[in-house]
């Protein structure tokens, strides 16, 4: 198993049944991977192409690989609802997350003002030209959904069994390294130490949306990256995290944030009309639900 | 009239063993004095060490130029030269060439001070830095087992 870093997050490959040497190229074709997606689509990298969108004044031709990306945006936007939306870029830094995150790097103390609300529908996207326009006030950002999809693009030239964990989002091809499927630990929010339930996945993908890693204090309050679009501020969902298996690692990671912005309730109703999803949602007294196709290990 | 050839007188225990103390006493006051020569080494000004797991960000540009020749220190007449100096307080022209590692890169302070614009080596977090190589990954030796993280 190899570890490194990239996107701001630890990444892990691991292919139990090949050996160092063909294990360790697989890892650094995946190293190669992560590292020209982040130097394209970070929005922290002034030179990268996202940056060049979200410094344009008017519109500007972007390459087909970037229309491929707002192209599943876009359809992600409209499988949630607008739940999904890569265009907070502006209220994330409005809240603070206008940088690296690590820890204390975000905080201040002055409260900073409600950014106006943007859509991923004020985005003009031309395809065929490859021209994107965005009103001054809209910021692109991809996050997580970035990580997920990078994930999906390694695995799919991966043998099996393997896995690869990009800050969460993972894919986790074959049945493990002794065939018997591989052990997923739900960590406990509010204390990491902690296992909610241990489950058992096979060639499937998992995602996990929670605020709790990604914190920082403006003023009194405390703030955290996951945005919720219709209001442009800091979810307050009666959920603490919401781990989501999927086919792949980009919906298991749009689908966690969604349902973790609808809360319990609604959550519970978007998973019961995709039968391919399976879920763990945990509350913020620590109990948690198991809905959907989830194999959970016994004790 | 000649004489019988007096034996020769043997040494002492106590003779032989100030003969060779005499040798080996001889042998380290020589090695003394020829490993015994000042070594160019950076001085300690108090100043604490630069912190390589400190988080600096590094913003994209050109390397800055030399400062100006600064003069060498005054030496007092009946000393020997200092034995260690900051790069800084070298003149321009007799400063070493430091090589950057790959994906490091040479930076100066704000330069508030005389004392602290001194040229050190800082780390660039990574997604701070295009034209930084990609990361070389580390081998993990566990049982491969996946704890969740919201990412």
């Amino acid at each position: 198993m190899w570890t490194f870093r990239a996107m701001n997050t630890d990444v892990t490959v691991a292919a139990p049944l090949l050996d160092e040497a063909d294990e360790h190229a697989f890892t650094l074709a995946t190293v190669d991977l992560f590292w020209t997606v982040e130097r394209k689509f970070s929005r922290f990298l002034p030179q990268s192409e996202l940056s060049r969108i979200n410094g344009a004044c008017s519109s500007i031709q972007v390459s087909a690989e970037m229309i491929e990306l707002l192209h599943a945006c876009a359809g992600h936007v409209q499988a949630t609802a607008g739940l999904f939306d890569p265009t907070i870029g502006g209220a994330l830094a409005a809240a603070g997350y206008d940088r690296t995150f690590f820890p204390g790097a975000l905080d201040r103390d002055h409260v900073l003002p409600a950014p106006p609300l943007v859509r991923f529908g004020d985005l003009r996207i031309d395809e065929a030209a490859r021209i994107v326009r965005r009103p001054p006030e809209l910021l692109l950002d991809f996050g997580g959904f970035l990580k997920g999809r990078t994930v999906d693009r390694a695995a799919a030239s991966a043998p099996s069994p393997s896995l690869i964990d990009a800050g969460g989002d993972a894919m986790l091809r074959g049945s493990g390294p002794d065939g018997s499927g591989w052990l997923v630990d739900v960590e406990d929010p509010a204390h990491p130490e902690r296992v909610v339930v241990t489950l058992r996945v096979c060639d499937r993908a998992i995602a996990t949306s929670a605020p709790n890693r990604r914190r920082w204090r403006i003023g009194a309050t405390i703030a955290h990256h996951l945005i919720d679009p219709r209001t442009g501020r800091p979810s307050t969902s009666d959920l603490a995290q919401v781990t989501v298996l999927a086919p792949t690692a980009e919906q298991a990671d749009v689908f966690a944030k969604t349902v973790l912005l609808l809360g319990a309730r609604d959550g519970r109703r978007f998973l019961a009309e995709r039968a391919d999803l399976g879920a763990v949602l945990v509350d913020h007294d620590g109990r948690h639900d198991i809905v959907g196709a989830v194999e959970v290990v016994d004790a | 009239m000649t004489e019988r050839a007096q034996p020769a007188r043997k040494l002492t225990a106590l003779e032989w063993r100030l003969y060779i103390i005499a040798v080996l006493a001889t042998i380290y006051v020589i090695s003394w004095r020829v490993l015994d020569r000042p070594a160019a080494t950076i001085a300690e000004t108090g100043e604490p060490a630069p912190s390589p797991a400190e988080p600096v960000s590094v913003a994209a540009e050109p390397i800055p130029t030399p400062a100006p020749p600064v003069p060498a220190p005054a030496q007092p007449a009946a000393t020997a030269p200092p034995r260690a100096v900051w790069l800084d307080d070298l003149p321009a022209g007799q400063r070493p060439v430091v090589v950057a590692p790959p994906g490091w890169t040479i930076t100066t302070r704000d330069g508030a001070s005389q004392r602290t614009a001194s040229q050190r080596i800082v780390s660039q977090q990574p997604a701070s830095q295009l034209s930084a190589p990609p990361p070389r990954p580390i081998r993990v030796l566990r049982a491969p087992r996946l704890r969740t993280r919201s990412s």
